[in-house]
């Protein structure tokens, strides 16, 4: 019994100290919640915020290897060619131009990744009880953009519903099924949307900027349906016309690549829909990428020719069949075009640099092998040339900012603007739209294309044919990241060009998922021809 | 004699769970009646094994080992439990415990990352098992539980490009001052393990430090002068060299007109300082032992090193006028401060220090005849001071224009009361605190040229508190029943409490200013400012365990063990693990068939079964949270996983301990099967999904399955204390490790540098290794080019980073007063990619006016050779190395000095290998989405060979 009692007055002793514990656990600096945080407390302005702020929209859009890079690579329009010791990471930009990518593709994987949490965090703020009808609408909007892209590249749109539970399995939507939701949604979003939408307005969702989706939305309809030969109702297509007719207030940009200044968000008379960029701020801005990805290591856009930063990388170039669908004697400014002050400080053109490259006195710049730096019209898929420095015509498609002080330039990234809306009315007429036009710029394709290419120094009267109008949009809207699915609603993706001698296989369509994605989702198959991790 | 070996068991445990410290009776060995020869130099691995006399061998049997909330005799023991005493402990320059047992027992595998000093480690018990990070075992230090979290900052240093750079971590064990160990027992299977449940499953260290100790007062003193080189250089070419690979292959390119040697320029040769000083004394009833150390441990890269000041006091009590009621108060004070140089795991394209030392163009001199550092920017040659574009970075600019600063100050104190409540009862309360806080500043001159940070410059500081609180209660019984059956018992509860907080600021924009950025970050330009704080969830353990031991007759042996651990890191629907495991040994040679045998000494056959966990994933895992972002942003951070539990191991083990020749030569032949099920996991969440991952236990498993041989031989006995004697120990394990039934792959061993962005070398794969090497197949170069089989479109498993063989051998001669101690270690079969010579020196860099590895410049390969990760870069990582060699003459005593030992020992003297990087024990982070990387060798800090002159006296 003594020791009965001891042990009894030990314990008590101990327990004392410490008692037992419930365990509930303690968060800190986050906040539980349960479901999503659309169905928290969570202020849905703050949502909002951290999808204009990060990953999902800035990164998977600006990014020169993601929604954009998967548009462009795969396209007629750029190569990313390995130069030697460079850019060959693992073979991923060869596989995208070539059409040989496997399922373990790393920019396939995180696109469809990151244009799915564009998605999510979208979803919740609909699902939030404390938005506002504009929040949603600005949400629902940008969630049938991030949509758009998954369907056109995956053939697939996984959705949760708002307020839903999170760790159910997304359904799936393919196909045309999921690309008439889409269409239901925007146009929710376009009833909602208090913004008509500006220039001024451009950074945030508005109905001018679903308009232009929308277009493109009934534009890809057909494709969607049937990728290899796609077909086009008139009632899609006069969709594409109501809506074209509906967006005003724009007229075309005076100077073509004011649309893509470190100013454009003041200088562009025709941005529809951008993202925002500011000066040293904001984790994802990338939009450096668009010259760093393409200029040679020597070509300096600081203060001055010799500018202690932003030389490029010496990446990307456009191929020379694509140059030759421009006007030879050089009258197209889209094609290259002195821009101020840049030039003037640089010695650099905007638009196509090509040949030799000098600075702002005149002095040819040096590769670093300090052989000249004079860009070739050719490129291979692998150079391996002495040459390989500078091989391919390179493209400057945003003003680079001499500005970008912390590597954050201030260019905003532009999504849609009114030339290519403008280009959409003129096809949908094309291909069989009867709604009459009603843009200021005229009233008929031929108007609408001369509107356009007079812009940029070109005469009137250039034939208008549906044949010819993928050029057309290749040298408007060249580097823009639409070249995919504007090839596709061609017919032409698959086919031969420059650097991809054979006719790819009909899987090439669509865009494979990856093992991980598969586990993660049953709802999910994998896209046809596409096997396991390893094979191409 | 049965009496006192269970009397001398009795007091040892009951000592020892008072003081909350354990100690072997041989471990205090100054104290040992045995003459100081042959004794103290007890061959490594297992003193068991050392043939020595009869008395010597009855004394062994009563060794006592701690497993865990106490200790059993070592001959009950059960399970897989490996023993190192201090005697048998690697000496040189040693920055925390774990390295004074690298080579010492079978199936542990403890290599270093990297050579940086105070550096961290991978420790592996029999193999590889798991696919997130966090793999290292769990160590106990006198019964507190240290899971591996410091408050050593990260900081986000643009080396790699914008944001993002990793670097090597360092040793959580730092703060230790080694000189206190005592000694550290490896359990290794889960009979021995599944005391620590939840966190047992990667084995358990436990690290028991010297005691208090009653009598006059003695002091020991040691101390010891080192000199460091850098044991090996990366073979680029010289200016001869290069010049010549560039004219052959037609190039022009910046020749200096001199011969540089970059690599020569940034190492040196690093002097280090060891000092240490112990007292011991005091009554029966009071009595106390203080410690302190200090180290200064220079780097082989100019500007890095590490330096630490220990001081350690444990003292014990007997209160009560009966003497029954105990207390013991331990306190450890530690500062440790490293100074890193710019060497990151994943350096970009234009590098790190190391990376741009190693491609320094060998005919351009380092520096301009004033002094200036010299830089090579667009235009050619000019002072650093001026800002060029492009260019190259010089090494001295990452040396001279780089800081970067780790402080850690570390409080690790505990206070242990207990009652012995009857005869073998002992109650005993411990409450620990474990408190630290790590402070790091860096930054980066304006005038470095690396393109994120030129013209502006970045600074950042730092700091990270941790707290952790353990209460442990524990009842032990240890009794004799009756003459055949001895039991020895405890129970417990357990509370443990982590918190880990911390803040950060950053800034850009400074120029030319002259001050240390990190004390000026105000004058930073606003828009670059990033501030940062956090606060991890609260992490809080409750437990409930218990042990028995039970001992019939000497021959047979039982243990059972159960832990019950509840987590609040674990999902609603598991809060609670339970983790059994029993263990069986039959001493066979104390059966009457074989007492009389005299050839076979020693026989014991033991078996063990146990199921352990692992639950290192960060807290708040399992909850769905909302996180707040820069700038008023906020989002969710988190998917919940309600049914989030630990990690499972399920692990049996077989064992055939002999003796021969009166214990002359003894070893241990032993079986694993390992086990590893509910694999923790930060999966994609399914599409679309909050861009975080979701923590989930994994179908599939990991299996290792092993044997491990351990034979220790007296080769040469001595007869008289200053005879010749040789003793040698080997202990030789292999273990075959493989993964079976996951959904899907996963891809992780990131490969970093040109041409490298998103490439990737490993796979976590069904039916293959661990972090299998999977890239394209090589061919070899025709015409100047790589050939691929399929144009490169095809991948394959071509390279397993996993050893199958570790290897170690300890020797010890001894003659007169000298001491001969060689340590050899060795790991087989393994592969490294060497990322290193893919982007780091390869053809390429000739075009850009840099330096290439000798045998490729000297080749025909062409410079616009493509870098593409294939099999051309996985070499064999094999090796053997001579790790330790130690020669000490002990003077005995000398005037008042009671023990005067003199010693020489080369430290990493020479590896057999025919890898071609700095070490083939290298172990870059190359993780990929958190699953960690094995094997890939990214320009790592390069490894030391240290000559080490000391002294050690008693007074």
């Amino acid at each position: 019994m003594k020791i009965i009692k001891k042990i009894l007055f030990f314990s008590v002793v101990a327990s004392s100290f410490v008692a037992c514990t419930k365990l509930d656990e303690k968060l800190n600096d986050t906040t539980a919640i349960s479901g999503s945080a659309g169905s928290s407390s969570v202020d849905p302005k703050a949502l909002l915020e951290k999808i204009y702020s990060e990953a999902a929209l800035m990164g998977t859009f600006e990014h020169e290897r993601q929604a954009w890079g998967l548009q462009e690579h795969t396209s007629d329009e750029l190569v990313g060619p390995t130069r030697g010791g460079d850019w060959d990471d693992n073979g991923v930009f060869r596989e995208l131009h070539a059409h040989t990518w496997r399922l373990d593709h790393a920019y396939i994987t995180q696109t469809f990744s990151n244009l799915g949490q564009l998605v999510y965090q979208t979803t919740e703020i609909m699902g939030a009880s404390n938005a506002t009808t504009e929040q949603k609408a600005q949400a629902r909007m940008l969630r049938a953009f991030a949509s758009f892209y998954l369907v056109e590249g995956w053939n697939v749109v996984p959705v949760r519903a708002a307020g839903g539970d999170p760790l159910a399995n997304p359904k799936v939507y393919k196909g045309t099924e999921a690309m008439d939701w889409i269409i239901k949604e925007a146009e929710t979003a376009l009833a909602d949307l208090s913004e008509n939408g500006t220039v001024a307005t451009a950074i945030k969702p508005n109905k001018n900027a679903t308009r232009a989706l929308l277009m493109k939305c009934y534009l890809m309809k057909g494709v969607i349906a049937n990728r290899k030969s796609p077909t086009y109702t008139p009632a899609d297509m006069n969709k594409v016309i109501e809506y074209g007719n509906a967006i005003t207030g724009y007229t075309l940009t005076s100077n073509y690549f004011d649309n893509f200044a470190p100013t454009n968000d003041v200088l562009s008379t025709e941005n529809i829909f951008t993202i925002k960029n500011e000066v040293g701020i904001g984790g994802q801005n990338q939009i450096l990428t668009r010259w760093y990805c393409t200029v040679h290591y020597n070509q300096f856009f600081g203060a001055d020719d010799k500018g202690s930063k932003l030389g490029g990388w010496n990446g990307f170039t456009t191929l020379s069949d694509f140059y030759d669908k421009f006007d030879a004697t050089g009258a197209d400014k889209r094609r290259g075009a002195p821009y101020l002050p840049m030039t003037e400080k640089t010695g650099t053109r905007m638009g196509f640099l090509v040949g030799d490259q000098k600075d702002k006195d005149g002095v040819m710049k040096l590769d670093r092998g300090n052989n000249p730096l004079s860009y070739t019209r050719e490129v291979k898929l692998v150079e391996t040339g002495n040459n390989l420095e500078v091989t391919g015509i390179r493209v400057l498609k945003y003003v680079p900012d001499p500005a970008a002080k912390e590597n954050k330039p201030a260019n905003d990234y532009v999504i849609y603007r009114y030339a290519d809306v403008l280009l959409m009315l003129a096809e949908a007429n094309l291909r069989g739209g009867t709604t009459p036009i009603t843009a200021t710029a005229g009233a008929t394709p031929q108007a609408l294309v001369d509107a356009v290419r007079v812009r940029s120094g070109l005469a009137t009267g250039w034939a208008v044919t549906l044949d010819n109008l993928l050029d057309e949009r290749g040298r408007e809207l060249y580097w823009e990241g639409f070249r995919r699915m504007d090839l596709l609603r061609w017919g032409k993706f698959l086919s031969a060009k420059q650097l991809k001698p054979a006719v790819s296989d009909e899987k090439r369509l669509i865009f494979p998922f990856s093992e991980q994605q598969l586990a993660a989702n049953p709802n999910l198959t994998q896209n046809p021809g596409y096997y396991k991790i390893g094979f191409s | 004699m049965r009496f006192s070996q269970t009397l001398n068991m009795r007091l040892k445990s009951l000592g020892l769970s008072i003081l909350g410290t354990a100690f072997a009776l041989n471990a205090n060995a100054q104290d040992s009646p045995i003459p100081k020869s042959f004794e103290n130099v007890a061959v490594p691995t297992s003193a068991q094994a050392a043939a020595q006399t009869d008395q010597a061998s009855k004394d062994k049997l009563d060794e006592v080992v701690v497993v865990g909330y106490g200790t059993v005799r070592k001959k009950d023991v059960t399970g897989a439990v490996a023993s190192v005493g201090a005697k048998e402990f690697n000496l040189g320059v040693i920055a925390s415990p774990d390295q004074l047992i690298q080579g010492k027992v079978a199936g542990v595998q403890i290599a270093a990352n990297s050579g940086q000093p105070g550096g961290a480690n991978t420790i592996k018990i029999r193999g590889n098992s798991s696919i997130r990070q966090g793999n290292n075992p769990l160590f106990v230090v006198d019964g507190i539980i240290l899971d591996g979290t410091t408050a050593r900052p990260d900081l986000d240093l643009p080396l790699n490009g914008e944001s993002g750079s990793v670097f090597p971590s360092s040793n959580p064990l730092n703060f230790i001052n080694t000189a206190d160990i005592a000694s550290m027992e490896v359990l290794k299977d889960a009979s021995a393990t599944a005391i620590y449940g939840s966190r047992g499953a990667n084995g358990v260290i436990v690290i028991t430090t010297k005691a208090a100790k009653a009598g006059e007062t003695r002091l020991e003193v040691g101390s010891s002068l080192g000199i460091a080189t850098v044991a090996k250089k990366i073979d680029v070419m010289d200016a001869a060299g290069y010049m010549a690979a560039q004219k052959s292959r037609g190039l022009s390119v910046i020749n200096g007109g001199s011969s540089v040697d970059a690599q020569e320029a940034i190492f040196r040769t690093a002097l280090t300082q060891n000092y240490n000083l112990s007292a011991t004394g005091g009554s029966d009833k009071a009595k106390f032992r203080f410690s302190g150390m200090y180290q200064d441990q220079e780097g082989v890269v100019r500007n890095s090193g590490f330096q630490k000041v220990v001081a350690n006091l444990a003292s014990s009590f007997k209160l009560l006028q009966n003497n029954k009621l105990k207390l013991d108060v331990n306190a450890t004070l530690s500062q440790t401060n490293e100074s890193l140089p710019a060497i990151s795991n994943n350096a970009d394209a234009t590098g790190d220090l190391l990376v741009t030392a190693l491609q320094w163009n060998p005919t351009v001199p380092l520096r301009q005849a004033n002094g200036m550092i010299n830089a090579v920017r667009l235009g050619g040659l000019q002072g650093a001071q001026s800002y060029g574009g492009d260019g190259l970075i010089n090494p001295l600019e990452l040396i001279e224009g780089f800081s970067d600063k780790v402080k850690m100050n570390t409080i690790l104190a505990s206070i242990a009361p207990s009652y012995e409540i009857a005869d073998g009862l002992v109650a005993k309360f411990q409450y620990s605190l474990n408190s630290s806080v790590g402070e790091r500043k860096a930054s980066i001159r304006d005038w470095v040229n690396k393109q994120t940070t030129r013209g502006s410059g970045w600074a950042g500081i730092s700091t990270n508190n941790l707290v952790v609180q353990q209460y442990t209660t524990t009842l032990n019984y240890v009794k004799e029943i009756n003459k055949d059956l001895s039991i020895n018992a405890v129970v417990g509860y357990e509370y443990y409490v982590k918190e880990l907080k911390g803040s950060s600021a950053v800034g850009r924009g400074f120029g030319s200013v002259a001050q240390d950025y990190t004390n000026i970050l105000q004058y930073s330009t606003a828009t670059t400012r990033l501030v940062n704080s956090f606060f991890n969830p609260t992490e809080e353990i409750q437990s409930f365990f218990g042990r028995v031991n039970a001992n019939y007759q000497d021959k047979y042996l039982a243990t059972a063990t159960l832990r019950a651990d509840g987590s609040s890191k674990f999902g609603t629907n598991s809060k609670y693990g339970f983790f059994p495991s029993v263990g069986l040994a039959w001493n066979i040679h104390n059966e009457d068939f074989l007492k009389d045998n005299t050839t076979l000494s020693a026989l014991k056959l033991r078996g063990g079964w146990g199921i352990t966990g692992n639950q290192e994933f960060p807290a708040g895992s399992a909850v769905s949270r909302i996180a707040y972002n820069s700038n008023g942003a906020s989002g969710q951070s988190q998917l919940a996983n309600p049914n989030l539990q630990w990690q499972q191991d399920i692990q049996v083990n077989l064992a055939l301990e002999y003796g021969l020749l009166k214990n002359r030569i003894t070893g241990t032949v032993e079986f694993f099967k390992k086990t590893t099920n509910n694999l923790l996991y930060a999966a994609n969440a399914a599409d679309p999904g909050p861009g975080t991952r979701i923590w989930k236990n994994l179908d599939g498993s990991i299996n290792n399955t092993g044997v491990e041989f351990l034979i220790q031989a007296s080769l040469v006995q001595a007869k008289t204390a200053k005879d010749f004697a040789l003793d040698m120990g080997i202990n030789y394990s292999y273990i075959k490790n493989s993964v079976t039934g996951l959904p899907a792959s996963i891809i992780t061993g990131n490969l970093y540098g040109q041409g490298s962005t998103n490439a990737f070398a490993e796979l976590i794969a069904n039916d293959q290794p661990l972090n299998v090497m999977y890239t394209r197949p090589y061919e070899g170069i025709v015409n100047g080019q790589s050939v691929y089989p399929q144009d490169g479109a095809k991948f394959d498993y071509l390279g397993n980073p996993n050893p199958t063989s570790l290897l170690g051998i300890n020797t010890i001669a001894t003659y007169m007063g000298f001491t001969l101690n060689m340590t050899l270690n060795g790991a087989f079969g393994q592969s490294v990619f060497n990322n290193t010579d893919m982007s780091v020196i390869s053809v390429a860099n000739l075009v850009s006016g840099r330096n290439v590895k000798t045998s490729i410049g000297s080749s025909t390969e062409n410079v616009a050779n493509r870098i593409t990760p294939s099999a051309r870069y996985i070499e064999s990582a094999s090796y053997l190395r001579i790790n330790n060699l130690t020669l000490g003459y002990d003077f005995g005593k000398v005037g008042l000095v009671r023990n005067f030992n003199l010693y020489v020992t080369a430290q990493n003297l020479y590896t057999f290998t025919s890898y071609t990087g700095y070490d083939p024990e290298v172990n870059s982070n190359a993780s990929r989405d958190g699953v960690p990387s094995l094997g890939i060798d990214y320009v790592g800090y390069p490894q030391a060979r240290t000559f080490i002159f000391g002294l050690k006296l008693s007074l």
